[in-house]
C-alpha cells in the first residue's frame, strides 16, 4: 500500500449539525427508540427498491415500491438492497456490528416496531429529516459533474460508525464496480469496497464526520479482491462533512499515475532515461532513471553538456562534435552511441535525440533518451566474435577438404577405370564436416577406390577424416588389401581417438582381371550398375573406432566393361523418416532410369549417372564417387619389394 | 524416482524407472544437434538410474552418426561401470543403420522394452 497523501482543509460553512438526539429522533413515530437502539421496522411489500424520502414528493426520484408501510413517496435505490429511510440514521445491528454488512441488507422504513422487525437485525433506520437533506442534496448532485456521493454514517449500538450508506450521488459518479449515478443510491461502503476499512480513506471518513474538517487525499490506491485478483486503482478524494453526512467527491487518476507507472517501468526494463535541454534557458530535466544510469545522485542535478562531454571518451568526443551540429542545423531524429566513464567503468549509451527549432531555425531546446547498451554490446561483440572465430574454423575446414578432396570437373583416368566424383558440402557451413573420398593409382597397378565418413562436423572431424584418408592410401601402398586396411585402420583409432567414429568403404581393383575387392565398415551398400540392371554390393562389417577386437574380411566381385560402381557417404541416401534402403532403392531406381536412356552411349554412362544421382538430404555433407570400367589391362611389372595380397 | 525429459523442436527424450534398468526412450530425429542437450540428459540418466539402461529407439525418424556415437558412448560408459545397456530397435526406417553400422553385433538388441527387461543378466555379470 502506498503511503498517501491527506490535505486538511477547513470546511465549517457546509456543516449542519449532526448526531444530537434532539436530530436523531425528529420525526420518531408513535414509539421511538433511543439512539443506538436497533430500529425495527417491517419490511416493505416490496423491499428490492424502497427508500423513503421524507415528507416532499417532490423530491421523489425513482418508482415507488407498492405497499411501502410509510404513505411517503419512496426513493429508489437502485440495484442494491432494498433501502427505506428510516428516522434515525444511527444502525443498531444487533450484537455484531459486522453483521450489519450481511449480503442482503434490507433499509427499510420504519413505521413503528412490529412483528416482522423483531424477526429482522439487518434493519437501518434513516432520519425522515435526513431524508429530506437526501432529497435535497441529490437535487444538488443532479446538476453537479463529475464523481460524487453523499453518505450517512451508519453505527452500531455503542455508537460506533460501523459503515455509509450512500443516500445521493452525481450521475456521473462511477465506482470501482462500475456502479453509476442512481446505482450508488442504497450503497453500503463497507458492504461494497469491503477492503476499504482501515485504509487511509475509512480514516479520512472518519476523521471528517468527527472534526468536521474537511480531508483531502491524493493518489489514494485501493485494492479490491475480485474473484481472488485484486484490482488496483488510483483516486484523488474530498471528503466534507455535510448535513449530517459526508459529501464525497473524487477523480480517478489510474491513468496519470498508470502512465507514469508505465513509463518508469519502460525505463527501468530499458535502461533508459529521458532528459530535456533547454538551450535558451539553460534549463535541464532528467528523469530519475537517467541519474541511475549515470551513477549520479539526483541532488547533484542534472550534467551539463559541458560536463557530460568531460565524461565522454575522447575518442568519441567528435561524435558529440557531430551531434551538436546535427542539433544546430535539423530537427530531424539524431541518434549516436559514445562511451562514457562512470564511476570505475566505461558504459556504452545510446542517445536518440530530436532539436526543437523556432521559427527562425534557431534550436530551443534538445529532447532525448539516454539507453545504457553496455551489455547488449558486450554481448553482441562476443557473438560477432565467437561467429568470426565459427567463420574462421568453417573456412580452414572448407580449405581443409579442399587440400585433400581439391574440386576435379574431368574425371580421373586410372588404369582400367574412370573416376567421377563429387563432394556436395552441407547447405550449413558449420556443418561441414567428415565425408571423404579417396581415388588413386597404386604402385601395382591396381587403383583404390575408398569413402568414408567421420561422425561429427567442423575442423575435428575434418582433421579426423583427413588422418583416416591418409592412412588408408599409405596402407594401400603397402600393398594391404581392403580388410588389412581396415582392421589396421580400426586398431588405430580405438587406440589413438577412441573419441572418433568412422565408417568407410574401401575396395581395390585390379584392371588385369578387372577384379573387384572391397570391405564395408559400418557404411553403406555399394551399387553395381550393369546395362540397366543395379543391384547392391554389401561386404558388413563393424563401423571403426568402437571395438578394438573388430576384424573385417573381403568381398570379391569380377567386373565387366562399362560397368559402374556407384560408392557414396549416407547424406545422399538418407532422409528423415525413411529407411535407408529405401533411399538406396530411389538411387538405384535413378541410375536404372538415366542408364536406360536410348541415347545413352557407353562413353555417356559415367556421366548420365553422376547428373541423375543426387543428395536426398542437403543438411548434410555428401561424397559420391562413381567408377566406370574401361577395360582390361596388363598389370604392370610389380617391383621386387611390393608382395601381391591373395 | 524422478522421471526426465528432455524436449526439442524435432526430438524428444525421456527416462523412466524401469525397476532393473532406466528406460530411456528417443523419439523424433536425434542427431547431431542434439549432441549437448542428449550428453548432459544421459549424464542425469545414469545419475539417477546407474549403468543399467535400455534405450528404446523404435520411436526414431532419423538417427545420425553423431547420435551413434552417442549411444556408443553410453554403451562404453555402462560396460565401464559394471552395468548393462540394451536397444529396443528394428532392422527397418531410422534404426537400420544400427544394423548396417554393426553396432547390434556387439550391443544387444530387442524387439521390446520387456524383452530387454527380460533378458538383463544379473548385475554381477557384464554383457
Amino acid at each position: 500500500m502506498r503511503k498517501d497523501t491527506i490535505l486538511k482543509s477547513g470546511n465549517d460553512a457546509d456543516l449542519l449539525p449532526y448526531g444530537g438526539a434532539d436530530v436523531l429522533n425528529r420525526g420518531v413515530p408513535a414509539a421511538p427508540l433511543p439512539r443506538g437502539q436497533l430500529a425495527k421496522a417491517p419490511r416493505t411489500a416490496d423491499p428490492a427498491l424502497a427508500v423513503a424520502c421524507g415528507p416532499d414528493p417532490a423530491v421523489a426520484c425513482g418508482p415507488t415500491p407498492a405497499g411501502t408501510a410509510d404513505p411517503a413517496p419512496a426513493l429508489a435505490a437502485g440495484p442494491d438492497p432494498a433501502v427505506a429511510a428510516g428516522l434515525d440514521p444511527v444502525v443498531a445491528v444487533g450484537p455484531d456490528p459486522a453483521l450489519a454488512v450481511g449480503p442482503d441488507p434490507v433499509l427499510a422504513a420504519d413505521p413503528g416496531p412490529g412483528p416482522d422487525s423483531a424477526a429482522d437485525p439487518f434493519h437501518v433506520a434513516v432520519d425522515p429529516g435526513l431524508s429530506q437533506a437526501a432529497a435535497d442534496i441529490q437535487v444538488m448532485l443532479d446538476v453537479m459533474p463529475g464523481s460524487a456521493s453523499w453518505a450517512v454514517p451508519l453505527r452500531d449500538e455503542a455508537g460506533t460508525v460501523v459503515d455509509f450508506l450512500h443516500l445521493a450521488a452525481t450521475p456521473e459518479a462511477e465506482d470501482i464496480h462500475g456502479r453509476r449515478g442512481a446505482e450508488l443510491v442504497g450503497v453500503r461502503t463497507r458492504q461494497a469496497y469491503p477492503s476499504v476499512v482501515g485504509t487511509p480513506l475509512w480514516q479520512a471518513f472518519l476523521q471528517a464526520l468527527e472534526t468536521g474538517e474537511t480531508e483531502c487525499l491524493s493518489g489514494y490506491e485501493h485494492v479490491e479482491d475480485t474473484d481472488g485478483v485484486p484490482h488496483r486503482s488510483f483516486y484523488s478524494l474530498r471528503i466534507a462533512r455535510l448535513s449530517g453526512g459526508l459529501l464525497n467527491s473524487w477523480t480517478r487518476d489510474d491513468a496519470v499515475l498508470r502512465l507514469e507507472a508505465l513509463l518508469s517501468r519502460t525505463e527501468r526494463l530499458g535502461n533508459l532515461g529521458w532528459g530535456r535541454w533547454n538551450l535558451v534557458t539553460g534549463e535541464i530535466v532528467w528523469s530519475s532513471q537517467l541519474y541511475l544510469i549515470h551513477g549520479r545522485d539526483p541532488a547533484e542535478g542534472p550534467l551539463t553538456l559541458e560536463e557530460y562531454s568531460a565524461l565522454v571518451h575522447p575518442d568519441d568526443l567528435p561524435v558529440i562534435e557531430r551531434a551538436k551540429s546535427e542539433w544546430a542545423n535539423s530537427p530531424e531524429p539524431h541518434e549516436f552511441e559514445v562511451r562514457v566513464r562512470i564511476g570505475d567503468g566505461v558504459r556504452t549509451i545510446h542517445v536518440s535525440t530530436e532539436a526543437v527549432h523556432d521559427v527562425a531555425g534557431r534550436p530551443l531546446e534538445i529532447h532525448g533518451i539516454m539507453q545504457d547498451v553496455t551489455d547488449r554490446r558486450r554481448a553482441a561483440d562476443d557473438l560477432a566474435a565467437a561467429n568470426r572465430r565459427l567463420e574462421e574454423e568453417n573456412r580452414l575446414t572448407a580449405d581443409l577438404q579442399n587440400v585433400i578432396m581439391p574440386v576435379r570437373e574431368e574425371p580421373h583416368v586410372l588404369p582400367g577405370l574412370r573416376v567421377a566424383a563429387r563432394y556436395q558440402p552441407a547447405e550449413t557451413a558449420a556443418y561441414l564436416g567428415g565425408d571423404w573420398y579417396q581415388v588413386i593409382g597404386l604402385a601395382d597397378g591396381d587403383v583404390l577406390l575408398a569413402v568414408g565418413d567421420v561422425a561429427g562436423h567442423g575442423l575435428a572431424a575434418a582433421s579426423a577424416m583427413a588422418k583416416l584418408r591418409h592412412a588408408i592410401t599409405g596402407l594401400a601402398f603397402a600393398d594391404h588389401d581392403p580388410a588389412q586396411i581396415l582392421t589396421t585402420l580400426n586398431r588405430l583409432l580405438c587406440k589413438l581417438r577412441p573419441d572418433v567414429l568412422a565408417t568407410a568403404l574401401v575396395a581395390r581393383y585390379h584392371p588385369a582381371d578387372r577384379t573387384l575387392r572391397w570391405t564395408h565398415a559400418g557404411h553403406p551398400p555399394m551399387l553395381l550398375a550393369r546395362g540397366t540392371h543395379v543391384e547392391r554390393l554389401l561386404h558388413p562389417g563393424v563401423l571403426l573406432g568402437v571395438f578394438d577386437d573388430a576384424s573385417y574380411t573381403c568381398g570379391t566381385v569380377r567386373l565387366r566393361p562399362d560397368d559402374l560402381l556407384a560408392m557414396f557417404t549416407d547424406g545422399l541416401i538418407e532422409k528423415r523418416g525413411r529407411d535407408l534402403y529405401e533411399g538406396l532403392d530411389l538411387l538405384s531406381g535413378a541410375l536404372v532410369t538415366a542408364l536406360g536412356q536410348p541415347s545413352i552411349a557407353a562413353g555417356d554412362r559415367l556421366t548420365a549417372a553422376m547428373e541423375a544421382v543426387v543428395p536426398g538430404n542437403e543438411t548434410d555433407d555428401t561424397c559420391l564417387m562413381i567408377a566406370q570400367v574401361t577395360g582390361t589391362l596388363s598389370p604392370p611389372a610389380p617391383p621386387p619389394h611390393v608382395r601381391r595380397y591373395g | 524416482m524422478t522421471d526426465l525429459h528432455l524436449k526439442t523442436l524435432e526430438a524428444e527424450l525421456s527416462a523412466r524407472d524401469g525397476v532393473t534398468a532406466g528406460i530411456v526412450v528417443i523419439n523424433g530425429i536425434f542427431d547431431h544437434s542434439l549432441h549437448v542437450p542428449a550428453t548432459r540428459f544421459f549424464d542425469e540418466v545414469f545419475a539417477a538410474f546407474g549403468p543399467y539402461m535400455v534405450l528404446d529407439l523404435m520411436g526414431l525418424d532419423l538417427l545420425d552418426s553423431r547420435a551413434m556415437g552417442l549411444i556408443v558412448t553410453c554403451w562404453r560408459r555402462a560396460l565401464d561401470e559394471d552395468g548393462w545397456l540394451a536397444m529396443v530397435a528394428a532392422e527397418r526406417g531410422a534404426t537400420r543403420i544400427l544394423w548396417i553400422t554393426g553396432l547390434v553385433t556387439r550391443i544387444p538388441v530387442f524387439s521390446t522394452v520387456q524383452d530387454a527387461l527380460d533378458a538383463q543378466p544379473p548385475r554381477s555379470l557384464r554383457n
